[in-house]
């Protein structure tokens, strides 16, 4: 820099500091009234759609591909994604749950259909007072292209299930992954702690299969499995014995989707369920 | 009238029995089209300590559940722990099949054949091996040929 500009730096220094200081606001003109009279548009210099900055959103979809989940597209869905408006505001819910989701692509899922399962499931649970808040959902390749995962009733830590579960970079529990099959044949399954061990990676996870989507015509009308899957989490439970028609019945006959008082009570308990 | 009678006593005996059988064959059923499923392993146990014929009720329930790929693949996977004449038509049946899942099963049934049988359906494998890019598929050949 030579001595000239180093001059005219100070001599504007020296001017435009103690002007700021005084209360620059009040004598200075407007800027977007000069930048308007140049014949700029106004607020050209504070662009908000400059995407080139990082936002929440994108450290969260490099920590996605950083696991291994290639091309993660991430949404969230709210409360007024999965009630209709008079539900939503209903000052019924006494209890707010926030569930992730990932959906893998090639799977034979969309995110659309997974979002009128959840609004289906958001129903289920508002007879007890319980609000899904909210859903993160990742719409990604499967890592390693494992659509397919092992027996989930293998609990060793090189089956596919307990590897997936391992790469999740999140802790968040629920967490639902909507896969094409499972080993054993089994359509969905539920990992609640008392099956898989408190602090296994699967523990809270929920895998759902493809294969319920042209099963479903022959089961009891609007079962929603996703919430007798979530109950099987939030109850830490296996199926109910009680012979009562409800949600977490085993077998056709007793399956329903309505949640008996002492089932609500329970899930209500649950570290994952929060109080409104 | 004694006679009368004690017929009447065996017939009754017999309709509460025939109903407590078809009630139990039903749940059974009822358990290879529910969402939830314990797997193939616990699934033939089940039906040995029914005292069901597992052969008789798989080869069934691949007949009456046709139409429905869930059951026939929980049925395919149940016959490698049953063995069942008749498996190794079973296995060339679903091989050619349009579902990649039941193709899959196929496969890992065909893994569970006696040794001569295996031998007969391993040329229509190695010819999957080339064309089908399915990747339970893929797998499951990988999985059949590395148990050789």
């Amino acid at each position: 820099m030579n001595q000239r500009r180093l001059w005219l730096l100070l001599i504007y220094l020296l001017s435009a500091v103690p002007a700021f200081y005084a209360g620059a606001d009040e004598t200075l003109p407007d800027f977007n009234k000069v930048v308007q009279e140049v014949g700029l548009p106004p607020h050209v210099w504070c662009d908000t759609t400059n995407t080139s900055l990082p936002s929440a959103q994108d450290d969260q979809t490099k920590r996605w591909e950083q696991a291994g989940f290639k091309e993660p597209r991430i949404q969230s869905w709210s409360d007024s994604d999965l009630y209709a408006a008079s539900i939503s505001t209903s000052n019924t819910f006494t209890h707010g749950i926030e569930i992730t989701t990932v959906v893998f692509r090639s799977t034979g899922w969309t995110t659309q259909e997974v979002k009128r399962r959840f609004q289906r499931m958001a129903e289920v649970y508002s007879q007890c007072g319980i609000k899904i808040q909210r859903a993160d959902v990742i719409e990604t390749d499967a890592p390693n292209g494992w659509i397919d995962v092992d027996d989930p009733y293998d609990l060793g830590t090189s089956n596919r299930t307990t590897q997936i579960a391992k790469k999740l970079p999140t802790a968040n529990r629920p967490v639902f992954l909507f896969i094409r099959s499972l080993g054993n044949g089994d359509l969905a399954t539920a990992e609640p702690p008392f099956r898989v061990g408190e602090n296994s990676p699967r523990s809270g996870a929920v895998w759902m299969t493809s294969g319920l989507i042209p099963a479903e015509k022959d089961y009891p009308p609007n079962f929603s499995v996703e919430a007798h899957e979530l109950g099987h989490i939030l109850g830490n439970c296996s199926h109910d014995t009680s012979g009562k028609k409800n949600f977490l019945a085993g077998s056709f006959s007793l399956l329903d989707n309505i949640i008996q008082k002492d089932q609500c009570d329970v899930m209500k308990r649950n570290s994952s369920v929060r109080p409104l | 009238m004694k006679f009368k009678i004690v017929t009447l006593l065996i017939t009754l005996l017999a309709t509460s029995y025939g109903f407590a059988e078809t009630d139990k064959l039903k749940a059974l059923d009822d358990e290879l089209t529910f969402f939830e499923w314990n797997g193939p392993k616990a699934f033939v146990s089940r039906l040995n300590e029914e005292k069901v014929s597992a052969c008789k009720f798989l080869i069934g329930a691949e007949k009456r559940h046709q139409k429905k790929s869930t059951a026939i693949r929980r049925v395919l996977l149940s016959l490698q722990y049953a063995e069942c004449p008749g498996r190794k038509q079973t296995v060339e049946k679903y091989l050619i099949s349009k579902d990649p899942l039941l193709r899959e099963a196929a496969i890992r049934l065909a893994s569970s054949l006696p040794f001569d049988q295996r031998k007969e359906v391993e040329p229509r494998i190695k010819q999957l091996k080339t064309t089908d890019k399915d990747p339970a598929v893929v797998f499951a050949i990988a999985e059949f040929f590395q148990n050789k």
